[in-house]
């Protein structure tokens, strides 16, 4: 029985996810930097994360790392990080472009923000 | 054994064991009887009253009592009649023994000793030397956080306590996962405010250089550490600045200037010195509040103007820098340097962080290629950051010495803590040299490339920290041969876990990285052996001063023209001369101006204060 299923589920995991598309940023204005930066707090609370004006306009992958403290001769505080960057990816889906939480699954619709399948040259981040 | 008046009971036992018989004799004497006498707490200062109970089978006897303390620096005691009285001295725990003894003359009897604890503490509970959990203190606040985490969208768990409620916690947190919890002098939570308090909880030995054991004790606002980045991203100038001397007459160099930013907009470049800000005196001048603000702007599209003179100019000129968000290259330079033994590589990495993963696995896939017979790795302004970064370069500069498991790195907390991680609750386990990514920038599980050789030259100073020390010390513990130019590094071997109580994110050490070998002991610093300090691990190499007249990367840039002039028959060269341990190395970083004393106030990445002084 479960030979058979296996196989079938993911089937349905890879159709799912061949519906959306990883993507880029589209012509770019304050306002879809500002849904990006709203997506982005939603998905992981906490003060806003300064971004590139770039972001997500060559890769579909942003990463985002605690701030670090550093002293003006580049002691990094606190020692040793043994954190994990937060990931996410932007993925065009039905013609929307999503934000993903990698770590969570979980995901935010950028409203007013312009997409596009994320080019070739770009698709080997992480 | 005269035979003496008693209890019906207890004339018969006598009658029995001792043969007195008829009424000319009376019953033997018996002892008295204290009766149990629980344990008491008060508070220093305080007296405590407690009538003791004697029971006699000897009705008619009266009883004197006799009592002693343990230790009379915490607690006196005295008895009048039945009655004892206790006084708290100091704190701590003390045992109270008390004997009764009957009035029966000659024939007095003392009964057996009856003990109990007093407990004496402070008004905030406070026993030296005794620790509760630190759970039964976290999350009770002077001032409690009240509504909706925006960190975690649930309640912040604060309830109120007070002020001695949250030192309690830091104690308790402190004796548990501080890696030298045994050299804390242990004091009273209620003595003063917290940020006092905490800064008590730690070592203050010296390390044999004379440097503070622990210069890495901090606080910071729980909301401000929660601030994320895009990884390589920052607002300033994209100027990382160097200050081979900090007070007047100063000296501020550029040091480097990040790709596509305000700084290479207005052609700034290695080694430009700072001689004026917003119209002050960058060399001479004493308002340190203004110079800092011009170095470190806080926020974006500050504008502020310089008076900078450029390398081999022979004027200065005014530049206005607008500070914007600008993006890091952690892997800022990679050349192929050809010698006549080979390809000699140059790799400038600059910062441990996220992005850096994608940029090392290219950098020496370059290298590989190019067939480099040995390597030049330039860490002098690598502060640290991802301990899997070090471990995956330090794969790709072994190769095969650092594959099947090898170990780069075990965390050692302190010895109440030898199995498992007291923070994480994972077993323990060492963190092997990373042959593959581990997914920060690049797809997890691709197979990194690897320069197969088996040493390395590392270019380093006071700047060098960290994840950057432990990739030196991790390439030492399978033996591969460092060699190090430059400066003695920073000299921080250790970790934490920050942890949020209150809005306040306390940081106290609690682990150190050791190698291989169980090597980890560099608290001073690595120093080449030319120059080795009290206290710092010497390692092969040459001192030599940061030279501002060279690019980084330019074969004639001292540090990387040492390393190669190393590289031929282990010379150093003769301008490297002798100098002493870290503070007085020929670092352009640490002239001047010892590294602790820059560790005391720190920036965040991006905008922050300068610990500029005006002396």
């Amino acid at each position: 029985m479960r030979s058979v299923l296996l196989p079938a589920l993911t089937a349905v995991a890879v159709a799912a996810s061949s519906a959306e598309v990883p993507a880029v940023l589209v012509e770019v204005d304050a306002a879809s930097r500002a849904a990006l930066l709203a997506a982005v707090t939603r998905l992981l609370p906490g003060p806003p994360p300064l971004l590139a004006d770039d972001a997500l306009t060559t890769t579909s992958w942003l990463i985002l790392e605690r701030a670090r403290r550093e002293s003006v001769d580049g002691v990094v505080e606190p020692g040793f990080d043994l954190e994990r960057p937060e990931q996410f990816r932007l993925v065009l889906r039905d013609g929307r472009c999503e934000l993903v939480r990698l770590s969570t699954g979980t995901r935010e619709v950028l409203a007013g923000a312009r997409c596009a399948p994320q080019p070739e040259s770009a698709s080997g981040a992480p | 054994m005269p035979c003496k008046r008693g209890s019906f009971a207890a004339v018969l036992v006598w009658a029995v064991l001792a043969g007195c018989g008829g009424g000319s004799s009376t019953p033997p004497n018996q002892a008295p009887v204290v009766t149990r006498i629980g344990d008491r707490t008060i508070i220093v200062g305080e007296s405590a009253t407690i009538a003791v109970q004697v029971s006699d089978a000897n009705t008619g006897d009266t009883h004197t009592l006799r009592v002693t303390v343990s230790d009379t620096a915490i607690a006196t005691a005295s008895a009048s009649g039945t009655t004892l009285s206790i006084v708290g001295v100091a704190p701590g725990v003390v045992t109270v023994a008390v004997t009764a003894t009957d009035s029966s003359g000659s024939d007095n009897a003392t009964s057996a000793t009856r003990s109990f604890t007093v407990t004496v503490t402070t008004a905030s509970g406070w026993i030296p030397g005794v620790f509760e959990d630190a759970a039964n203190f976290k999350d009770l606040c002077a001032v409690p956080r009240t509504g909706v985490d925006p960190g975690t969208g649930a309640d912040y768990p604060d309830q109120q306590g007070e002020v001695a409620d949250e030192n309690n916690w830091l104690r308790s947190w402190s004796n548990d996962t501080y890696l030298w919890y045994a050299e804390i002098e242990d004091a009273d939570p209620g003595c003063c405010p917290t940020p006092e308090y905490f800064a008590q909880l730690k070592t203050f030995a010296t390390t044999p250089s004379g440097a503070a054991k622990d210069q890495y004790h901090y606080t910071e606002d729980t909301e401000t550490r929660r601030q994320r980045y895009q990884s390589g991203v920052s607002a300033g100038y994209g100027i990382r600045w160097a200050l081979p001397s900090r007070s007047p007459p100063r000296d501020i160099r550029v040091a480097y200037v990040e790709r596509n930013s305000p700084a290479e907009a207005v052609d700034l470049g290695r080694g430009s010195k700072v001689l004026a800000i917003d119209g002050v005196d960058a060399v001479h001048g004493s308002d340190v509040a203004t110079l800092n603000a011009g170095l470190f702007p806080r926020s974006l599209d500050e504008d502020h103007e310089f008076v900078v003179l450029d390398p081999g100019a022979a004027e200065a000129r005014t530049v206005t820098l607008t500070s914007a968000t600008v993006t890091a290259d952690p892997v800022r330079d990679v050349r192929i340097i050809e010698t006549d033994s080979g390809p000699v590589g140059y790799l400038l990495f600059n910062s441990h962080i996220a992005t850096a993963e994608r940029q090392l696995m290219d950098a020496v896939e370059q290298l590989a290629t190019a067939g480099v017979v040995d390597l030049a790795l330039d860490l002098r302004y690598n502060g640290g950051g991802y301990l899997d970064i070090a471990s995956q370069l330090g794969y790709m500069v072994a190769g095969a010495a650092a594959d099947a498991g090898q170990t780069f790195s075990e965390l050692e907390f302190n010895d109440k803590h030898t199995i498992y991680n007291p923070v994480t609750g994972a077993l323990l386990a060492p963190i092997p040299f990373r042959t593959t990514t581990v997914g920060f920038s690049v797809t997890a599980g691709q197979a990194l490339p690897s320069l197969d050789l088996p040493r390395v030259f590392v270019l380093a100073g006071s700047g060098t920290c960290s994840a950057s020390e432990s990739l030196l010390n991790g390439l030492r513990g399978i033996d591969i041969d460092v060699v190090l130019i430059g400066a003695t590094t920073c000299g921080k071997p250790y970790g934490f876990y920050p942890q949020d109580n209150c809005g306040t994110t306390y940081s106290t050490v609690q682990f150190r990285s050791v190698n291989a070998a169980g090597f980890g002991d560099y608290a001073d610093g690595f120093a080449p052996a030319n120059t080795a300090g009290p206290g710092t691990v010497s390692v092969p190499g040459c001192t030599v001063a940061d030279d501002f007249d060279h690019g980084l990367g330019e074969r004639e840039e001292a540090r990387l023209a040492a390393a190669l002039e190393y590289r031929i028959d282990g010379s150093c060269p003769e301008s490297a001369g002798a100098s002493g341990p870290r503070s007085k190395v020929a670092d352009a970083l640490a002239v001047g101006d010892p590294a602790q004393e820059v560790r005391g106030e720190m920036v965040l990445l991006g905008p922050g204060a300068l610990p500029m002084d005006a002396r």
